[in-house]
């Protein structure tokens, strides 16, 4: 065979390629035209009913919307019931029992003919045949910690978690949604009996409301990932695998699972700004339980037709590291300088030593904070968070009292806002059990060590969870 | 970066794909996994003009890749008795099609000629894709060809 035809041949198989790839792209052009008829033929038959809300559109396939708890139960109105149950004038409806295999939600609403504004109590609520439609269910339904946007500002607890208020058009109607586990069968009826509702000054008033709930639970559509990364942090040249595993879409969250390989446990990483499809995923602050060695985020619902794509960015990367820093305290006011920025160090005695530390640095500082430990006489004592009174201080001067470490962090302002942090605490011989135990003598302190900071490195990087060109 | 290229370049990269694994489903994994890959290593890439060419090269290795481990499956399975064994001995007095006659082609000679044939790269191109002189591209192009012409039928099909 001489070269030319040689050429000729290529030339020849070349062409073959742009048939056969010409060939491919018809075929799914006529896939696509057929199934874009019969997309055509049901928008028309949707559109001549008069109620439909949802107009479908080539664009959908892709585009992703983040519903709410409202929206939950208008989008899924097969799990709406409206059942009344009335007891000393005080209507109780259960809007809806929404069941998946990743949540239960269970909306209700009060309307009081005296107007008094309602909810069911913490303790107020039972499911009575729980044994039969749950493998174990946690014995109270209001779970312990509930997405903070949700937190019913009239009441203003942080612990009554797990449910959140909804909009009312009725002012005088108190609208609520309760997360609890799901279901552990694929249908039933759960018999819930209400017990108790508390008004806002806490006040309980007993009856009884019970209702009977068909449900069936919807099945999730789980997307396996499988997909493994090696990301180096930047931080001593550190790794973190991750492995991401699958997405669950249900109609009560759309779950994310998947594993964290590290090797040093003072690592943390935080991740942010969940997209699917570029379009943001919101999540669940207080999703799933994550006790286990898979990772789960819950992120509210998403409707979307086919994914594309996946991505989060890893914002920031905590690092929890022993220092080990000395100071001598003597007459106070006390400034110590801490990687250049200054911590003034103040002291008052009442009926008891105070101490002030305010860093004003701590906007510039690449850490969230800094472990204190004083030292009287011989005996040390750390300054824990869960120790001491403390406080922020806000850019416009406003302070908001903290009482525990656990309460601070429910405030983002302190990580982005704060102008300087002022940890104060209180020591005295009568009131701190801790200095007693310690056969604490009353001196002052004369000493202060930084022990361990809490660093905070940005990383900003984004991440590719899934990624889909074809289907 | 790289999600720019593949919107861009899509039908293209598609037509390499192709060209090696000449079939839809084989050609979209194999690009599918390349972008991903790709996307990954992003920050690898310290020249952004030769985004286009890194991924070219990327496709190129995942249908490389592909080829090799369907081979050694393919001996596995020969061994366990399981399946027919590979027919090495090309009959030449018969015309054999050109894409079987590529994959008797090592890796390297494939990847020459299917980017300057098929996909009808310049050399200059190709030498930035294979990362290869572009002295080295026309010797070993050439002495691809002849092994080629050989595999297709020596002098019986003149």
């Amino acid at each position: 065979m001489t070269e030319r035809k040689l050429k000729r041949m290529l030339k020849l198989e070349r062409k073959q390629i742009e048939k056969e790839i010409f060939q491919q792209k018809k075929n799914r052009f006529s896939f696509y035209r057929k199934r874009l008829v019969v997309l055509m033929v049901t928008i028309l038959m949707l559109s001549s009913v008069a109620f439909a809300y949802h107009q479908l559109t080539i664009s959908e396939w892709f585009s992703a919307e983040s519903l709410n708890y409202d929206q939950i139960l208008v989008r899924n109105p097969t799990y709406r019931l409206d059942m009344e149950a009335k007891d000393q004038d005080i209507v109780v409806t259960i809007e809806g029992f929404v069941t998946d295999e990743l949540n239960s939600y269970l909306y209700y609403s009060i309307e009081d003919e005296t107007g008094r504004r309602l909810r069911v109590s913490r303790d107020g609520i039972e499911i009575e045949n729980a044994d039969t439609l749950f493998k174990e269910l946690k014995s109270d339904l209001y779970e312990s910690m509930m997405p903070k946007e949700y937190v019913d500002e009239n009441f203003k607890s942080f612990y009554h978690a797990g449910s959140s208020t909804l909009a009312s058009e009725n002012i005088n109607v108190y609208r609520e949604v309760i997360r609890f586990d799901p279901v552990d069968v694929k249908s039933g009826t759960a018999e819930v009996m209400i017990t108790q509702l508390v008004d806002e000054n806490g006040d309980i008033i007993e009856g009884k409301w019970s209702y009977e709930l068909p449900f069936d639970r919807y099945a999730v559509e789980k997307i396996e990932i499988g997909k493994e990364q090696t990301i180096l942090l930047p931080y001593k040249d550190e790794e973190i695998t991750l492995k991401y595993l699958s997405l669950e879409k249900g109609i009560t969250a759309t779950r994310l699972s998947y594993t964290e390989t590290k090797d040093k446990d003072n690592l943390n990483i935080d991740y942010n700004n969940f997209l699917i499809n570029d379009e943001p995923m919101r999540e669940i602050f207080f999703g799933s339980d994550n006790q286990h060695e898979v990772i789960q985020i819950d992120f509210f619902p998403v409707e979307v037709k086919k994914i594309r794509k996946i991505t989060c960015e890893l914002e920031l990367l905590y690092v929890d590291e022993p220092v080990l820093e000395i100071y001598p305290l003597e007459d106070f006011p006390v400034e110590i300088e801490y990687k250049g920025e200054t911590l003034l160090i103040e002291e008052s005695f009442t009926d008891r030593y105070q101490y002030t530390i305010t860093d004003d640095g701590y906007k510039n500082r690449d850490f969230r904070r800094l472990d204190f430990e004083f030292k009287f006489g011989k005996y040390l004592f750390p300054m824990q968070p869960l120790d001491t009174e403390s406080y922020l201080v806000f850019e416009d001067g406003n302070e908001t009292n903290i009482v525990t470490f656990f309460d601070g962090m429910m405030y983002p302002e302190a990580e982005t806002r704060t102008k300087k942090y002022v940890l104060e605490t209180h020591f005295s011989n009568e009131e701190l059990k801790n200095m007693e135990h310690y056969e604490y003598n009353g001196e002052s302190a004369n000493q202060i060590r930084i022990r361990r900071e809490y660093k905070k490195i940005r990383v900003n990087q984004e991440i590719v969870i899934y990624s889909k060109w074809f289907w | 970066m790289i999600e720019k290229v593949i919107e861009n370049h899509h039908h293209q990269l598609y037509r390499i794909a192709y060209s090696y694994m000449r079939n839809n489903e084989d050609a979209e994994d194999m690009l599918q996994s390349a972008y991903e890959k790709a996307l990954k290593s992003e920050k690898q890439l310290k020249d952004r003009k030769k985004a286009k060419s890194w991924l070219v090269k990327i496709i190129i290795n995942e249908c490389n890749q592909m080829f090799r481990m369907r081979k050694k499956q393919k001996i596995f399975l020969e061994n366990l008795g399981l399946s027919e064994p590979t027919v090495v001995d090309v009959d030449y007095s018969q015309n054999i099609q050109i894409k079987d006659a590529l994959l008797l082609l090592d890796e390297e000679q494939r990847n020459l000629v299917v980017l300057k044939h098929l996909m009808g790269y310049r050399q200059r191109e190709i030498s930035a894709i294979l990362d290869m002189p572009i002295g080295t591209v026309k010797s070993k192009l050439s002495r691809s060809m002849e092994i080629l012409r050989e595999i297709i039928g020596g002098d019986s099909c003149d």
